[in-house]
């Protein structure tokens, strides 16, 4: 199949996404920041991506990596905004309502486990088009792919979508949460260059012939067995710059020695996925081992298990000031916000990360702050020299990804909307010529 | 979206009920006899506790009864 | 990208054991009192203080549409004054706090809701508020991607339009206050939560807080959502009913709504932010909560009644909804004033529609804790007005119902 980026046709392969096959084929760039226009790449591998957003058609912000490839696709990269416009649109835009015994969401090896375990009607959720689950109704069991929990509401109530046009609203005796950890990345000068990525994308991606090298600080990085070389933050080497221009060409380490590449696989640890849980009021801790924030507490019916809990994830040591020119040290991608203007909100007098997010607009992104929000509180809280946890969280809200306005309001469009209500006798008044007035009911 | 258990229809969404505020409130027996502030207080002053509050619910889009009930609007829980 | 604040903001101190003044909740409301103590009656011993941060409540949770076309003579002159304190604000707080008269557009879909409109535009001009009536063929050409079909489920059949309306942003505006009251001497001090108030033969002498006991000469409350609590912590009853609202934004867009346009009938009301997001706000939850949370079913209900009014937004994204508690007075106008115990003052019942009196509500309620009684604006906003009937009916005039 054939597909469109930027103006440019390119060969498509089934199941894959339009990040993957601009990786594949070498497009390491392609992107450009919102604020400043640096060029940038695919980064992530799914929805914490932060810079390849494109436009489809009338469709904005769509991820490149969480778009599947259909021949014929045109995309065009956007810088951060998206446009609207109206456009007929066949789509049919529809809701279901259902019930369940355990709702499973996320359909990782904790999920699934979480589902079989499950007693009563099961429902799994999984945002891929993969999973290891099929649907078997006469175990009670139903597995939705492409499909994500947007939202966990009051009275175990869940809202999630299937291929952005059908609206599952779901109310479940118990939710498991198995939602996964999304990887984080590393603040150093020029790290928004084009071929750094996160190195839980990197091993995923066909990189072809890509020197890569690794960055890491800890242990969930094995799998790049041809890596040119890999810095080990543990070991006290600091990646501190990279070179190139429109895309990476080396790194600079620490003692002054470069190395060249294109790819630069990056881990600065792991951020269990905890949005729904805090959707519903549930609190977190920050857990030094892992370096991350974990649930805490109970919410009534919810569990989270697997590595949103934190289970099984990498000790980390986290590398949260690398020094060097702090304008290009970039902790949020997608909004373009720096190391040195974070510095500046300290300096100001901010003490919290509500307010740190404000100033400088770090997680108020369409990624939600995936990527970003940890590093940055990270950054700060060593700045301030406080312990993490003092700087208090941010909550979550819904939605966990953007949904579209047609696609929430489903069929209740235009009659609808609300169905207007006639008296038994309007035929008859209508046929004798009466005049109406509009009294909005 | 609220789970509410209507008493004689079992649970049901919260977009089947309307809200009737504070539950208890009873009309004055004498409403002539009320000076101004007590006249006052029994039109325009409810209960706003944060925490336990006895509330009435009506089942609109079902059996239509009107019932109390108890919820906490620190959590948006109901208690037995 | 940089948002251009400035190099400094506040303080963070330590509380004193007592002050002339404090003031409990540093919302836009409470700091706006603070900044205009200072400045316009010399009055610096002050503690604002917060039991989480700066602005986090619903400073922070509003859609930041400023105007002052109400109906009533009481509430015209309260919300002009404001308006006009909007209109000279960047330049007094030194802080551009992106106050944009982009208009405001209240549309009309039935005969009701015409003849409501153009009576609200004679009231207004009358009282010295600017006041336009629209037809349908006007707000095409206002605002083009409004849906003026006759067709339509609800269709326009005019609007008002309030030109000196419009929006600002709540950072600079929250920010810009808590920064000039700091600068003026007054102590902000956050994370120190309220747990009682020291009554003395019928007047309030101290406040408890989780940071020790903090003596008060005058005590003044403005603390939307929790009004009631904290008012009954000195045994004062207010005659309000907490309620979640719900807001919404959306992803970045290149421009397409130049205005601020509502429409109390479908429940929309809308603008896009300078940054390019669209910035929506919802009806409230019916049921009396604390939890900053609502329910998703209303949200869904608002976004079927902005595609009826704008089919532009079709493929406009959701990024991000959440809920703040609005502290709502049986006539949707506020409490401004004295309580029955002495030297307790409170600011509450802004319902839906605070955001937009922010400095004019500071401004007024600052001269009531400096002279111990009311100005003339908020005179009729008293708690007596519950008894004596003098309400101030602004339902009509609301954003949403309430």
């Amino acid at each position: 199949m054939r597909f469109t980026f930027a103006g440019t046709e390119y060969e498509g392969r089934d199941g894959e996404t339009l990040a993957a096959a601009l990786v594949r084929h070498g497009v390491r760039g392609g992107f450009a920041s919102i604020g400043l226009g640096r060029p940038r790449g695919v980064f992530g591998w799914a929805d914490e991506e932060p810079n390849a957003l494109v436009q489809i058609g009338p469709k904005p912000l769509q991820r490149a990596t969480l778009v599947e490839l259909t021949d014929g696709l045109v995309a065009e990269p956007l810088k951060g905004k998206g446009r609207i416009f109206e456009a007929s649109d066949d789509t049919w835009y529809d809701a279901r309502y259902v019930h369940c015994e355990t709702l499973v969401i996320g359909g990782g090896a904790a999920g699934v486990a979480a589902a079989e375990a499950g007693g009563g009607r099961v429902i799994v959720l999984e945002a891929s088009p993969h999973s290891a689950l099929t649907s078997d109704s006469t175990q009670g069991l139903r597995v939705l792919t492409r499909t994500t929990a947007v939202g966990l509401y009051d009275g175990n109530y869940v809202v999630a979508v299937e291929r952005d046009r059908r609206v599952w609203h779901i109310r479940a005796k118990r939710i498991v949460i198995a939602t996964g950890a999304v990887e984080r990345p590393i603040a150093f000068p020029n790290n928004d260059r084009p071929g750094v990525m996160l190195a839980s994308a990197a091993c995923r991606y066909d990189l072809g012939g890509a020197r890569v090298v690794v960055y890491t600080t800890n242990d969930s990085t094995l799998a790049f067995p041809d890596a040119v070389a890999t810095v080990d933050a543990r070991s006290g080497r600091r990646v501190v710059d990279t070179l190139g221009a429109e895309r990476l060409e080396g790194v600079v380490l620490d003692d002054g020695s470069t190395i060249a590449c294109d790819v630069l696989a990056v881990s600065g640890g792991w951020n269990p996925s905890l949005n729904l849980w805090s959707h519903r009021g549930g609190k977190v801790q920050w857990d030094d081992k892992i370096a991350a924030f974990i649930p805490t507490g109970e919410l009534d019916g919810v569990e989270v298990v697997g590595s949103a809990a934190g289970a099984g994830l990498p000790d980390v040591s986290p590398v949260w000031l690398t020094g060097g020119d702090e304008t290009v040290t970039f902790l949020d991608l997608e909004r373009d916000a720096d190391l040195a203007e974070l510095r500046r909100g300290i300096g100001a007098g901010l003490r919290r990360a509500e307010h740190l997010k404000r100033f400088t607009l770090i997680g108020t992104a369409s990624d939600q702050g995936k990527t970003s929000g940890v590093i940055a509180m990270g950054a700060a809280a060593e700045i301030i020299g406080v312990p993490l946890a003092d700087l208090g969280t941010s909550s979550f809200r819904p939605p966990f990804v953007p949904v579209s306005f047609s696609t929430l309001a489903g069929r209740n469009r235009g009659e609808l909307f609300d169905p207007k209500r006639e008296t038994p006798m309007h035929a008859w008044h209508v046929a004798h010529g009466a005049i109406f007035e509009d009294v909005g009911q | 979206m609220l789970q509410i258990t209507c008493p004689w229809c079992g649970p049901r969404d919260e977009t089947e009920f309307s809200y009737g505020g504070q539950a208890g409130v009873a009309y004055p027996k004498q409403p002539s006899a009320l000076s101004d502030e007590q006249w006052g207080t029994f039109v325009f002053f409810r209960e706003n506790p944060k925490g336990r509050f006895a509330e009435r619910w009506v089942h609109a889009q079902g059996c239509r009864r009107w019932f109390d009930a108890i919820r906490d609007t620190a959590t948006n829980d109901f208690l037995p | 990208m940089r948002e251009g604040h400035p190099d400094f903001l506040w303080r963070n101190p330590e509380p004193k054991s007592s002050y002339e003044v404090v003031i409990v909740g540093a919302g836009g409301h409470g700091l706006a009192t603070a900044y205009y103590l200072a400045k316009n009656h010399g009055i610096t011993d002050i503690a604002v203080i917060e039991k989480g941060w700066i602005g986090g409540g619903n400073a922070t949770r509003n859609t930041t549409v400023v105007r002052s076309n109400y109906l009533w003579d009481e509430s015209a002159a309260i919300y002009e004054h404001s308006l006009k304190l909007w209109e000279g604000l960047s330049e007094d707080l030194d802080y551009n706090v992106l106050y944009d008269p982009r208009g405001v557009l209240n549309l009309a879909h039935s005969l009701g809701d015409v003849r409501e409109g153009q009576r609200r535009v004679n009231a207004n001009r009358l009282n010295g508020v600017d006041a336009e009536w629209l037809d349908p063929d006007d707000v095409n050409e206002f605002c083009p991607i409004v849906n003026v079909s006759p067709d339509a489920r609800y269709p326009v059949l005019g609007a008002t339009l309030q030109r000196r309306g419009g929006i600002a942003r709540h950072e600079p505006v929250v920010w810009g206050f808590a920064r000039a009251a700091d600068a003026l001497g007054v102590d902000i001090i956050q994370g120190c939560e309220v747990t009682g108030i020291e009554v003395e033969g019928g007047r309030a002498v101290a406040v408890k807080t989780t940071q020790g006991r903090i003596a008060a000469g005058r005590i003044g409350l403005v603390a939307a959502g929790h009004s009631s609590v904290l008012a009954k912590y000195a045994g004062v009853e207010l005659p309000i009913q907490s309620h979640p609202l719900q807001a919404l934004v959306s992803d970045l867009y290149e421009q397409v709504l130049d205005t601020v346009v509502m429409s109390n009938a479908v429940h929309v009301y809308v603008s896009q932010a300078h940054k390019g997001e669209l910035v929506m706000g919802a009806g409230i939850d019916a049921y009396n909560s604390y939890t900053q949370r609502g329910s998703n079913h209303v949200i869904e209900h608002q976004l079927s009644a902005a595609l009826e009014l704008f089919p532009i937004f079709a493929q406009a994204r959701v990024l991000r909804t959440w809920g703040g508690i609005v502290d709502v007075c049986p006539d949707a106008s506020p409490i401004i004033g004295a309580t029955p115990v002495e030297g307790l003052f409170v600011n509450c019942g802004w319902g839906t529609g605070g955001f937009k009196a922010t400095p004019g509500s500071g401004w007024v309620f600052a001269w009531t804790l400096a002279h111990g009684k009311a100005h003339t604006l908020n005179e009729p906003f008293s708690l007596e007005r519950f008894t004596t009937g003098a309400l101030i009916d602004e339902h009509g005039a609301a954003a949403v119902a309430h």
